[in-house]
């Protein structure tokens, strides 16, 4: 079982970003998750690994199948004079 | 200050990140001593992070490739591959967080969690299921460190200990008897001109160290960072403010036959539009640009005011601006090694704060408009398929999607 085995879509946040990666053109997309989440129920619940498999990659003539990844939008911390 | 009584926090430190991310993504790497490299095409370069099987042959980060041959002439030299190791740093993220929730980044290949009181008497367990959801989810070529203290520093420290694949506990009542141990060079914020200093002030050893009161500290760092130190090595609860932005940059170091000033500035517009767009992104207006070239004996730097923007054509106007100053100043055929361009004077994209002198709000307004249009094409199409003027991407790719302490690059930020 991986993360997205067991985050549904409703789960995050509708402000962040879902990094969409084409397998087959390589091809980096963003999507917001309220934008998938206005697809309706079946993607609403649908857990990512099913949202990954609904997804295709949106170049034309492409429709590859896709991968998916979170992106955490925070800048990292840093250090502050060694600091973590 | 509140000092815990009790492991609160976790750090994460991934062992060898870019080269066990190799090792993992390509077969052919593993049980092999890896070093990676900025580029290919020189030996005149470091290895920038080595295998676990590299360090074996003594083999350290930073070490000059030539230096490193000598020492291990099996080596495995393999360019770095950002994109890659940005894809794993997500990934790898997606599943820590799955097991306990991540409190904050601190760089690609180092992370911080808050322990909830559940763990605190079960940390073994903690680390064993994050570490089991990595080696099966992601591979287990792909190994990490953790350290367990009172504070972020502790566990740090803690973690570095047991590499690789290692778990270190300090429960605050332990203390200080193994951080006694631990050299000055291995605390984070100690470099060699601190410890320097620390000799002079007749510190040279931790036990020393813990024996200071904070206001000596203090005194010696010349600001309140010491006393910072102090306090966390005390087991207090105290870490880094989480710090704001203050600028958007991109700097490179040219290949050796592009170096001359004409690849310079087509270079530093590609790298200025980058900045741009990532200040776009993170929604802010930029009020001041600065140029800087490195040549072989000399640096040449300076700033402009800009009227508050971030559309391209009034970057790419500023940044003319400044190379004809740089072309006036520099000498004859001067060989440009390095540059870079930093937009600064940063305010947020709320609303812009016209210049009473300058009546451009229209053109701006215009000009912004054209650049998001081209921001949504080049999002539409994955790549850069429109900018103003050339687009000259310098040799070695990776242009503006640098890894560094406070950056992990996005996707976008190779198109």
């Amino acid at each position: 079982m991986t993360w997205k085995d067991e985050i549904q879509l409703r789960d995050l946040d509708p402000g962040q970003s879902i990094e969409v990666t084409c397998r087959r053109c390589a091809r980096t997309y963003y999507k917001q998750v309220s934008a998938l989440l206005e697809q309706g129920d079946t993607m609403r619940y649908a857990y990512l690994a099913e949202v990954e498999k609904r997804l295709a990659c949106t170049y034309r003539g492409c429709h590859g199948a896709v991968r998916i990844a979170l992106l955490d939008d925070a800048e990292t911390e840093g250090f502050v004079g060694g600091l973590p | 200050m509140r000092k815990p009584e009790t492991i609160e926090r976790l750090y994460l430190d991934f062992d060898g990140f870019f080269a066990s991310v190799e090792q993992q993504a390509r077969p052919a790497l593993r049980g092999r001593p890896v070093g990676v490299v900025p580029f290919d095409s020189t030996v005149y370069t470091c290895v920038i992070a080595c295998s676990k099987e590299a360090k074996r042959h003594g083999i350290t980060n930073v070490m000059p490739v030539l230096e490193a041959k000598q020492k291990c002439p099996d080596i495995v030299l393999v360019p770095q591959s950002p994109d890659l190791y940005r894809r794993a740093h997500h990934a790898l993220l997606s599943e820590i967080s799955a097991v306990i929730p991540v409190d904050a980044v601190k760089s690609i290949d180092e992370l911080t969690c808050k322990l909830e009181p559940a763990d605190w008497n079960a940390p073994e367990a903690l680390a064993r299921r994050i570490k089991a959801r990595i080696r099966d989810n992601i591979g287990p070529y792909i190994t990490c460190s953790i350290g367990f203290a009172a504070n972020r520093l502790l566990a740090k420290i803690a973690g570095k200990l047991d590499k690789p694949d290692g778990v270190t506990i300090w429960h605050p009542r332990d203390m200080p008897a193994p951080l006694l141990e631990v050299p000055l060079a291995d605390v984070s914020g100690i470099g060699r001109r601190l410890e320097r200093r620390l000799q002079g002030a007749g510190i040279f050893t931790m036990s020393d160290l813990w024996r200071t009161q904070p206001k000596q500290l203090r005194n010696i760092w010349g600001n309140v960072t010491g006393e910072r130190l102090w306090y966390a090595l005390h087991g207090y609860d105290i870490q880094a403010a989480a710090s704001s932005r203050g600028m958007f940059g991109h700097g490179r170091v040219l290949p050796p036959d592009s170096r001359d000033i004409q690849n310079a500035h087509a270079y530093s517009r590609l790298l200025l539009v980058k900045a741009a767009r990532r200040m776009r992104r993170d929604g802010f207006y930029a009020g001041r640009l600065w140029l800087w070239l490195s040549l072989r004996s000399a640096r040449w730097s300076q700033g402009i005011p800009l009227p508050i923007v971030r559309d391209d054509q009034a970057c790419l106007a500023g940044l003319e601006t400044l190379w004809k100053t740089a072309l006036r100043e520099l000498p004859p055929g001067a060989k440009i090694i390095r540059l870079g361009v930093t937009l600064l004077d940063l305010s947020p994209a709320t609303g812009r704060q016209l210049d009473m002198f300058v009546n451009d709000d229209a053109a701006r307004r215009r000009w912004e408009s054209i650049t998001l249009a081209i921001d949504r094409l080049n999002a539409k199409y994955a790549k850069t398929v429109v900018s103003l003027g050339p687009w000259t991407p310098p040799p070695g790719g990776y242009a503006g999607g640098k890894i560094s302490y406070t950056r992990i690059p996005r996707a976008e930020d190779f198109w």
